[in-house]
């Protein structure tokens, strides 16, 4: 009775996973080709309005300002008659405010705001903006139902596809459901997940096959644009009495429109009796002046670059839906994973631990996906934020890094009288998930950076918080096995948390904006909450001394080889950790990566440091004699790692560095804490309050980082800080040996 | 008690009341009157602009006048039409400087029936800035080509006097100079005009000077004497003059840069004929006019609408309470090009598309 029912359970929650992966999929394949339709658009009203921004940039190269330009609303007047795809012209100055029109109606107010090369759909229009100079805008407004039909089409498309995978791998469901009756809940679940990958993998291929599709047939759409704005110049011109043969500087002319238009690298115009040297695909019109009809050729090439980019782009956001999908379906079947104790008897105790387990992992892997959302585009937020406040420098944009730190920090130290003042457990993770949550909310909606960053606080303390108590739960454990599978299963749904957070972010924020993005992390853990009601956290021993923690942290700092240890190899380490989560966004968001692009790095720096550790770790303990020794050489190896990136400064090298990082971190952050245990084996502390010095000194590491990098000016401050670790190490050593000597 | 309260009360809100009204029966119309330096067609225009403009601001109604070539017709328009009560164009305040008398210009010194004075040209600006210690009213400046070395104003922010305000354009030369530079990248320009102060100051030379350090080109002067009078002899000696300057400066520059001087636009095609067969590029420095008439290009050094528009701007700020003394002098026009494209084809000037499409007139107009 109970396999029956154990068996319609793994049906139902197989069935709800695959839908929900599969819906996610759909939302983010539908995002993506919206995306790409707004851009084709965007592209489009850049080439109709070539000229109009030309004529203004030439008037504003002689000192006039956008909002005194003389002529500007007859300027757009002849812009919107010669282009049949453009209703309406506005120009908006910094503020937002509408400086000129050409029907003389006011801005929509929901896009008066809007920046440079931003896309909206508002009320059956499409608005397109163009950077002008003084940080004005120009707003084409055309018809959106072309694009909302396209759309319309592929969402329909895109439905029934899903709904086709979904119910063929439902009806698998079921046969197998059905067809392993006698068979182990073990089959039927392996063949589950194994049609679940398939089905994935085919919507995943489904909709990166068809948004790429669409992106191939969208160079038609631009082509047209182009050969209709080349048609009305000539016909300018031509009106003029100005014959085709008499014009020059057509090259630079035609860059004009390609440089308007990333997916073109080169566009050709001749007449059709010329010989030719054929482009990808040719567009054709015929113009007829005072003596005859003259039929012309346009020919485009296709950029290849931007081809590879895109084809990469689409690539990545398959290969990355697939992986968030697959990790999903992870954590469910460890989940619902049988264990070795199932085969036995299982007493109430032991049943009751695995079922907190598992939920603990299942709300770790929700929090740490939600907290880790902004990973990949956090620095890049501060730093728009200090622009809008009209001081970029490197130390307001670093704040939001620190204050995050300083949160973890106070996390750190407070959570023991969090605990014993709540009463347990499970209110101070109600504190840590309500503390993420309302630092999520306000990082979604701030425009200021103060806020922001205290916004991050509140995150950063949610976070530290949320990992003491993991700690303090294993810590509680009765047994050192049972505490070993439990940090084991806590941990795994943490690194698989922070995985899919920082992928989510990256793309959601690639699709929509930052806002979605630290909106649906809060929303998401806001929901999650409840799991805490269903957790049954062990009772902790309230009778803690109050002051011990306190006095034992000093009795850390105070001891010379551990104080040693910490300042001259952690603090380094800590503060070349920010390299991951401060340095490559700002620093890939300057070589142009996308946010997608620099979560997927930061997807391939965890996988390697977590899939790599138990093989390297053993290599690293078979070639260092000491634990002291291989973190001295994981402190000098992510010194030279990143040293890479500044020397080099190309998009190749911090790639390398991010990868050859994942390599170093997969061995050396667990030899750090054991050279830090070693280092403090002689010492009177308790280990477990080592281990919470341990911990601050690491936040306090990545604390200081962004400013060691606004002081000096150069990401070389990174490497330089190993350096001078590694320096006081060796030196601090010698003293320290001369006085043991001295003593004796 | 009570009542003494509420009587109090009563005359205190009555004087409060009565604030604002005192404050309007203050603030009376502000009458303008106009002062030109001559009749020409430019004046005519730049006042038809300004008042359509004050039309849509809101002080003129019914106000339709396009005829634009008689400054005394557009005033009378002006007078004519539905006024905001916060304006009065007197109608009897008109003068044309050049045909006044002594006596009318004392008269009009005098005057203690005008607010604001608009005054159009040199000429007017020069005179009434001399005397400017009589008046009793403000005055504004306009259509003059450099006020500051004019010295109807110190400089862009400094006044001469507090009743006075001039239009300043300062670069609007070295913008055409610069726009030609970028067209054509010449490496010598050649530039005739009389040996007078005057002369170089509206000949541009102090922008073209300017350009040079900038640019590094060459720049080839030779002076000729202009025509004092309407003496026909004296034209034709000064036309043979300038002829001979130009066809000296063949061989030695690929740019002539026409500068403003006393030609009339019916000799252009003869005085550039030798220029133009032996290929070099002519910028023509005063007006669109001379590209009709075959220099190959000009980029528009002002534009009577344009300033019209900039006037009753400046009006509007002045009526609404700005001091004259705290209005804004600089506006900068905006270029416009025109070019002559028989001219290009005749010297074979090799002009981009790009400049093609973002030129205002191409001539000749088809």
């Amino acid at each position: 009775m109970n396999g029956l029912k154990s068996r319609r359970k793994l049906l139902l929650f197989t069935s709800a996973a695959l839908l929900f992966v599969t819906v996610l999929m759909s939302v983010f394949g539908y995002l993506m080709y919206r995306k790409h339709l707004y851009s084709v658009y965007a592209n489009l009203s850049k080439v109709h309005l070539t000229n109009t921004t030309e004529n203004i940039s030439y008037g504003v190269s002689f000192g006039k300002s956008i909002e005194k330009y003389y002529g500007m609303t007859q300027l757009l007047d002849d812009a919107k008659e010669s282009s049949p795809l453009l209703e309406d012209l506005y120009i908006l100055d910094a503020e937002g405010r509408t400086l000129y029109t050409t029907t003389g109606a006011q801005m929509h107010e929901g896009i008066s705001v809007q920046k440079a090369n931003q896309t909206v759909i508002l009320d059956g229009k499409l608005y397109s903006s163009i950077a002008l100079s003084e940080g004005a805008i120009m707003i084409a407004q055309m018809d959106a139902s072309n694009v909302s039909q396209a759309l319309n089409r592929f969402a329909h498309a895109l439905i029934r596809t899903a709904i086709l995978i979904y119910a063929s791998a439902a009806v698998l469901f079921v046969l197998i459901y059905s067809l392993t009756a006698r068979k182990s809940d073990s089959v039927s679940k392996k063949l589950m997940l194994f049609v679940m990958i398939i089905a994935i993998i085919s919507l995943g291929v489904y909709v990166g096959y068809t948004c790429w599709n669409e992106y191939e047939s969208s160079y038609r759409l631009l082509a047209d644009g182009v050969s209709h704005a080349l048609r009305q110049d000539l016909s300018k011109l031509m009106s003029a009495g100005i014959g085709y043969d008499e014009l020059y500087g057509m090259d630079e002319y035609l860059k004009t429109y390609a440089s308007a238009i990333p997916e073109f690298s080169a566009i050709e115009l001749s007449q059709t009796a010329e010989e030719v040297s054929p482009g990808d695909f040719a567009a054709f019109f015929d113009l007829e002046d005072a003596s005859s009809l003259h039929s012309f050729r346009v020919d485009f090439t296709v950029s290849s670059s931007h081809r590879q980019s895109a084809l990469l782009q689409y690539a990545l956001n398959t290969i990355l839906l697939s992986m968030v999908a697959l990790l999903i379906i992870t954590e469910y079947s460890m989940f619902s994973a049988e264990t070795p104790e199932s085969n036995s008897v299982m007493t109430d105790e032991e049943r009751s631990h695995l079922n907190m387990s598992r939920m603990i992992r299942v709300f770790y892997f929700i929090l740490y996906a939600c907290l880790k959302i902004g990973m990949s585009l956090d620095a890049i937020v501060a730093r728009e934020l200090s622009r809008t406040m009209g001081a970029a420098s490197s130390a307001l944009t670093g704040l939001p890094t620190t204050t995050a730190m300083v949160g973890a920090l106070c996390s750190v130290v407070f959570s023991p009288v969090l605990i014993r003042r709540l009463k347990g457990l499970k209110a101070p993770l109600f504190v840590s998930a309500f503390a993420s949550v309302s630092g999520l909310l306000v990082c979604a909606f701030t425009s200021n950076i103060y806020t922001f960053a205290a916004a991050r606080f509140m995150t950063g303390f949610g976070e530290g918080l949320a990992a003491m108590l993991l700690k303090n739960i294993a810590a509680i454990q009765l047994t050192g096995e049972r505490r070993k599978s439990f940090l084991a299963m806590a941990s795994g749904g943490t690194f698989a948390g922070m995985c899919m957070g920082s992928v989510m972010g990256g793309m959601l924020n690639d699709q929509l904006s930052r806002t979605y993005v630290y909106l649906i992390g809060a929303v998401v853990l806001l929901s999650a909450i409840t799991l805490i009601f269903f957790i049954h956290l062990p009772k902790t021993d309230a009778s803690g001394e109050k002051s011990s923690v306190f006095k034992g942290i000093v009795r850390v700092f105070t001891h010379l080889p551990a104080l040693r240890y910490l300042i001259s190899i952690v603090i380094p380490v800590y503060v070349c950790a920010v390299f991951l989560d401060y340095v490559l966004p700002l620093a890939g968001s300057d070589f142009g990566f996308s946010t997608t692009l620099i979560s997927t790095l930061i997807l391939a720096y965890s996988l390697i440091a977590g899939y790599a550790s138990p093989a390297l770790t053993r290599l690293a303990g078979k070639v260092f004699p000491t634990a002291s020794a291989a973190a001295i050489a994981y402190s000098a190896l992510t010194g030279l790692v990143i040293v890479l990136y500044p020397i080099f400064n190309s998009a190749l090298f911090l790639v390398i560095a991010i990868v050859m990082m994942g390599v170093c971190d997969s061995f050396g952050v667990v030899y750090l804490n054991e050279g830090f245990i070693m280092a403090g084996k002689d010492a009177s502390y308790d280990k477990n309050i080592g281990n919470t010095a341990f911990t601050m000194t690491c936040k306090g590491g990545s604390m200081v980082a962004p400013y060691i990098i606004a002081f000096t000016g150069s990401y070389m401050a990174l490497p330089a800080t190993v350096a001078i670790g590694l320096i006081v190490y060796a030196v601090s050593g010698g003293i320290m040996k001369k006085r043991q000597r001295q003593t004796v | 008690m009570c009542k003494r309260t509420f009587m109090l009360l009563l005359c205190l809100i009555l004087v409060f009341l009565c604030i604002p009204s005192c404050a309007f029966l203050e603030s009376s119309a502000v009458r303008i009157g106009y002062l030109e330096s001559e009749a020409y067609g430019p004046f005519a225009r730049q006042t038809d602009a300004a008042a359509q403009t004050l039309s849509q601001l809101g002080y003129l109604d019914q106000y339709v006048f396009d005829a634009r070539t008689d400054s005394r017709d557009v005033w009378t328009k002006i007078c004519e039409s539905q006024m905001h009560k916060n304006v009065l164009f007197v109608e009897d305040a008109f003068y044309t400087l050049n045909l006044m008398s002594e006596d009318e210009k004392q008269k009009l010194l005098l005057r203690n029936d005008l607010d604001v004075l608009l005054v159009m040209g040199t000429a007017a600006g020069k005179w009434l800035a001399a005397n400017a210690d009589q008046i009793s009213y403000d005055y504004m400046v306009y259509a003059v080509s450099d006020p500051i070395s004019a010295g109807l104003t110190k400089s862009e922010t400094e006044r001469i006097n507090k009743k006075s305000f001039a239009h300043i354009d300062a670069n609007r030369m070295g913008r055409q100079i610069s726009m030609a530079y970028r067209v054509f990248g010449f490496t010598d320009i050649g530039v005739v005009y009389e040996d007078s102060a005057a002369a170089y100051s509206y000949s541009g030379i102090p922008q073209l000077l300017e350009q040079q350090a900038l640019h590094g080109f060459n720049i080839h002067t030779l002076h000729v004497k202009e025509p004092t009078g309407e003496d026909p002899v004296d034209y034709e000696r000064y036309y043979q003059e300038l002829k001979q300057a130009y066809a000296s400066l063949i061989g030695k520059i690929q740019v002539l840069y026409i500068t403003t001087a006393m030609i009339e636009d019916h000799m252009l095609p003869w005085l550039l004929e030798d220029v133009h067969k032996a290929g070099i590029i002519t910028v023509a420095e005063t007006s669109e006019s001379q590209v009709e008439m075959g220099a190959l290009i000009h980029i528009s050094l002002t534009d009577s609408e344009e300033e019209g528009d900039f006037a009753a701007r400046t009006l509007d700020e002045y009526i609404k309470g700005t001091p004259i003394d705290r209005l804004n002098q600089v506006f900068e026009f905006t270029p416009k090009i025109s070019i002559n494209f028989d001219t290009a084809r005749l010297i074979g000037a090799e002009i981009p598309v790009k400049v093609l499409l973002i030129a205002d007139t191409i001539y000749p107009l088809k």
